[in-house]
């Protein structure tokens, strides 16, 4: 069970966003959603949390049909996410920021921990003790990412869409990152990661979907996606196969500079 | 039939005046993205002009009107983009708003002061007397004209947006202003051209609709809200629909006052309607505008910065506030105390616009009719004086806040002050102005066609009857109301409310529901603003509907954003502004003053968008916080000024006088000891031997000695500079030159 994406569409205008896509996201697993820039990553977020209305297609939780639910019942239902460009409650701390969205679990839940501990906790997970204080708009970026991150954890998500979470963050921040997020696909959580940064894409997930100009273009296994030449020609990039192997062993020879 | 088409010649020319002002918006709308609440205001201002130049001196018509609409117009709307509008750059859509209400308070106040308003003056239409027979009807020449300029007026924006370089300019630096920069446009440019452009067309439609209303400031101002409705039809994006949207009201508004008269049975109750047409239409069009996409405010960093409030301040301004209003009570003279008890209603209004316009971000123009509101309740089921009255003036406005936040659930930013301001002027024209009726057993009768009167409020344990008692019991009521402003803000609602105004998208993705939200701040809102107005009520003991209406609400919020709209220090600020006769008695002579110095103040606010309290009072007190001493010094100076004065020791101006210095003594005092303190810790890092001062402030505020300089490098292990000096090349290196010295 997880979440069930089934043929989406969505245009803006003549152009066409995302054409009949589909994918999963298994509970346990981190699946990777891949492609370049304007492949229809975020829109495919934005339609799978209900920010945005896409022209046809579903959306599933657990097996249930959530396509007609508004953003916020979504997120009742185990639905958490990051945001690309950083979405922080810039005029509270970071605190505050975690603590608004424990207090909101707790509110729907009768779950014995108050929001306070949670937050906590959740301060002490991320190593955001030393900020814990400062407002959230004097962050930089990756310690925002992480901010956010702690904030769709404090809702205690079954499903948790990451949007490019590694992008400004230094490479400590980055192995945090991919702790933390085993850890919580460890925990039965389905996590579906938006992210151009291919080494922590190919050590973390079990599954890729790619996207390119809204069309899948491959879906598979971190090898598999690797080996895909219609995946590298869009996006990993070309390694050509007529290359001599000697020569792809010393590129710099190739090139022809002397050392 | 002929009837018919008198009215609907005459509406066209009424849709065509708002078609040119509803165009005129829309074109500094899309061009600098600020929704220009002072253009029905330019307008006016025009319109005196005209009537100053032509009437006033004599020139003759053309001139009078070449000078105003293509010489002075366009210059002030320039002027007004350098001065004001290109300084608003990064803050928030309603900071902006709140400018441009700045900049229309201040054009009313100075018309009012320019122009004496016990005067009467007309302008005559134009071609007056001539008429031209359209189907047998007689159409006067005047709204040939107005028709012929509203079609002109269409074409020409209509060219200049689509079809010239200018116009594309205009258009792609709202779009993206940075990109367009990026591409090698100069943004200075379409911008003062829009609003130059914008300006005159205010200033046409202002002088159309002079002849049409009487030439008073504030039905033309007011005209706005009218042009509003078309220029929302339009989604203030399309000029077509603005102009379809303009003839449809035009049209709505002259038939309602042709045939609305003629209906026998409704006509005492639709009277008032007919003045409300375009507003309905305006709500209309709100309720009906597709529900805005949820959206972040994506990491834009805003200048506008809100400090949490501590209980320990809060509470001390608590007490001061109980304190002031006592020691006012005990030596205003009668007559300046009766008319400074309406102060606290005022401080309650204006602190009702804390948690929604300053944690929550949602605009509302319509505070003042809300305390109206809880004062008509207050008069009507409060009975003689029980506190009940307040209880039923909290609940009823807390009902209907929430109603009129329903359009606000799916609306924002102006979208909602509009709604508002709708809301407001529909209560001011129609509805307080309603006669008797009755329904079922109950009968309605709103202000009894005047005033109402209020009793003062009984006290279980203490009688308030007197203005020193009831000055009391207001500072009191001010304290408490304070302090659950502050409850709100510290509390998770208050969170709640700054994640929504930061952002919805993160607020929904978390499971908040912000409608639910909005409503709740909405209606806790409006149920202290029926408080304020319940205790406003109390103090004067009689109210009247112009005390409530829509514009003396435009003051008060600007006077808040001014002070600051996150401090209650700011309400109290506003109080004594508009509820004391503090600037009346200071400046006898200028009547216009207060609302000019708003105004000032206003424009001046996208310089410092966080308000006076935040930017200059707090850091002065702030430090006391930390030094309970200090503070409990200086509040014993305080109360022994007071207590002197109880015991005849001293006069007033001594007491006012002490007080005031131990209120400064406390501030000096408590930044005396913090930049110490400040200065000993860095004091206590070790200096390396034979350094004078920390290197912070060598050569800075100490002076950068010989002896520094060896210290420095012997610090660094450097070679001294005389070993250099011999070594090497630079054998007239001066003394110093290394560090910087």
């Amino acid at each position: 069970m997880g979440l069930e994406v089934r043929d989406v569409t969505v245009r803006f205008g003549g152009h066409t966003a995302l054409d009949n896509i589909s994918l999963r996201a298994l509970n346990g697993q981190i699946t990777g959603l891949i492609g370049p820039n304007g492949a229809g990553k975020t829109t495919m977020f934005n339609v799978i949390t209900g920010l945005q209305a896409p022209h046809a297609g579903k959306v599933e939780l657990d097996g249930r049909d959530i396509s007609k639910l508004a953003p916020y019942k979504r997120a009742r239902r185990g639905m958490a996410r990051t945001f690309q460009r950083l979405e922080l409650f810039g005029s509270l701390t970071v605190r505050e920021n975690i603590h608004v969205a424990a207090a909101q679990f707790k509110r729907r839940h009768r779950t014995a921990e108050r929001a306070a501990p949670t937050t906590e906790k959740l301060i002490e997970r991320l190593n955001l003790g030393a900020i814990a204080e400062v407002r959230a708009d004097s962050l930089p970026t990756g310690q925002g990412r992480m901010v956010e991150l702690a904030r769709s954890l404090a809702c205690r998500p079954r499903v948790l869409l990451l949007d490019e979470p590694a992008s400004g963050q230094d490479e400590s921040e980055t192995a945090d990152f991919s702790r933390v997020l085993r850890e919580v696909a460890d925990e039965g959580v389905a996590v579906l990661l938006v992210e151009h940064d291919m080494d922590l894409v190919m050590s973390v997930c079990d599954e890729l979907h790619v996207l390119d100009f809204g069309k899948k273009l491959a879906q598979g296994t971190c090898a598999q996606i690797q080996a895909d030449p219609a995946v590298r020609a869009a996006y990993l990039g070309e390694v050509d196969d007529d290359l001599d192997p000697a020569v792809l062993a010393d590129p710099d020879d190739a090139l022809g500079v002397s050392r | 039939m002929k009837e018919f088409l008198t009215f609907t010649i005459s509406g066209l020319a009424t849709g065509g005046i708002y078609a040119i002002t509803a165009g005129g918006l829309t074109l500094t709308y899309t061009t600098t993205g600020i929704f220009n609440m002072a253009h029905g205001a330019t307008g006016m201002f025009a319109a005196f002009t005209y009537w100053q130049l032509h009437y006033g001196w004599g020139w003759p018509v053309l001139l009078a009107l070449a000078v105003v609409l293509l010489l002075l117009a366009p210059l002030f709307g320039a002027l007004m983009h350098l001065v004001i509008m290109r300084r608003l750059e990064g803050t928030s859509q309603a900071t902006k708003l709140m400018v441009t209400v700045a900049i229309l308070l201040s054009l009313v106040a100075a018309v009012l002061w320019i122009w004496d308003p016990n005067k009467n003056r007309t302008i005559t239409p134009f071609f007056q007397g001539h008429v031209v027979e359209v189907l047998g009807v007689r159409v006067p020449y005047s709204d040939v004209t107005t028709l012929a300029v509203a079609l002109l007026v269409a074409i020409g924006l209509w060219i200049l947006l689509t079809r010239t370089r200018s116009g594309v300019a205009m258009r792609a630096t709202v779009d993206d202003r940075s990109l367009a920069v990026l591409n090698g446009s100069r943004p200075e440019v379409p911008g003062m051209m829009a609003w130059a452009i914008g300006t005159m067309l205010a200033a046409v439609a202002g002088i159309l609709v002079a002849p049409k209303l009487s030439l008073s400031p504030l039905p033309l101002t007011l005209l706005i809200i009218n042009a509003y409705a078309a220029a929302v039809i339009g989604r203030l994006r399309s000029l077509p629909m603005t102009f379809v949207g303009a003839l449809v009201i035009g049209l709505a508004n002259d038939y309602a006052i042709g045939y609305v008269p003629k209906w026998e049975t409704a006509q005492p109750y639709l009277s008032g309607f007919v003045a409300v047409v375009p507003v309905a239409v305006l709500f209309v069009a709100l309720l009906l505008m597709p529900q805005s996409q949820l959206r972040g405010h994506a990491a834009s960093r805003t200048r506008e910065i809100a400090k949490r409030p501590t209980w320990s301040g809060s509470l001390i301004f608590a007490a001061a506030v109980v304190f002031g209003s006592v020691v006012a009570a005990r030596t205003m003279d009668p007559i300046d105390l009766f008319s400074s008890t309406k102060m606290w209603g005022m401080g309650i209004i204006a602190l009702s616009m804390i948690p929604l316009v300053g944690y929550a971000g949602q605009l509302s123009l319509a505070q003042l009719s809300f305390a109206g509101i809880g004062a008509i309740a207050v008069a009507h089921w409060g009975g003689d004086g029980s506190l009940m009255g307040l209880v039923y003036a909290a609940l009823l406005c807390a009902f209907i806040g929430a109603i009129v936040a329903l359009p606000a659930l799916r609306l924002s930013g102006i979208y909602l002050a509009l709604a508002t301001a709708a809301f407001a002027v529909a209560l001011d024209r129609w509805i307080y102005l309603l006669p008797k009726w009755t329904w079922g057993d109950t009968t309605f009768h709103i202000f009894k066609g005047g005033t109402l009167n209020v009793e003062r409020y009984d006290l279980p344990w203490v009688s308030i009857d007197s203005d020193r008692a009831y000055f009391i019991f207001g500072g009191v009521a001010f304290a408490l109301c304070s302090l659950l402003v502050v409850a709100i803000r510290r509390g998770e609602f208050g969170k709640r409310l700054l994640a929504l105004k930061d952002s919805p998208a993160a607020c929904a993705t978390l499971g908040m529901n912000h409608k639910l939200t909005t409503l709740a701040v909405f209606a806790t809102s409006a149920a202290i603003a029926g408080v304020g107005g319940g205790i406003l009520a109390g103090a004067t003991k009689s109210v009247s509907a112009t005390q409530f209406e829509f514009f003396a609400g435009l003051s008060i919020l600007m006077s808040m954003v001014i002070a600051g709209l996150n401090s209650p220090g700011g309400a109290l600020f506003t109080a004594m502004l508009l509820g004391t006769p503090l600037m009346t008695n200071l400046f006898p002579d200028y009547v216009q003053l207060t609302t000019i110095l708003i105004g000032l103040n206003g424009i001046a606010l996208g310089r410092n968008p966080n308000g006076m309290i935040a930017a200059q009072l707090r850091p002065k007190w702030d430090p006391a916080l930390k030094y309970p001493a200090v503070m409990a010094a200086g509040s014993a100076l305080v109360v022994l000024a007071f207590v002197a004065r109880e015991a005849d020791l001293v006069g007033n101006y001594a007491m006012v006088i002490a007080i005031g210095v131990a209120l400064a003594a406390i501030s000096s005092v408590a930044r005396g000891l913090e930049s110490e303190k400040v200065g000993k810790q860095t004091g206590s890092d070790v200096l390396p031997e034979g350094m004078t001062a920390p290197p912070e402030q060598l050569g800075l505020s100490k002076p950068f000695t010989p002896a520094d300089i060896e210290a420095l490098d012997r610090t660094l292990g450097l070679p001294p500079l005389t070993a250099v000096a011999v070594n090497g090349a630079g054998a007239t290196a001066v003394s110093g030159g290394r560090h910087g010295a």
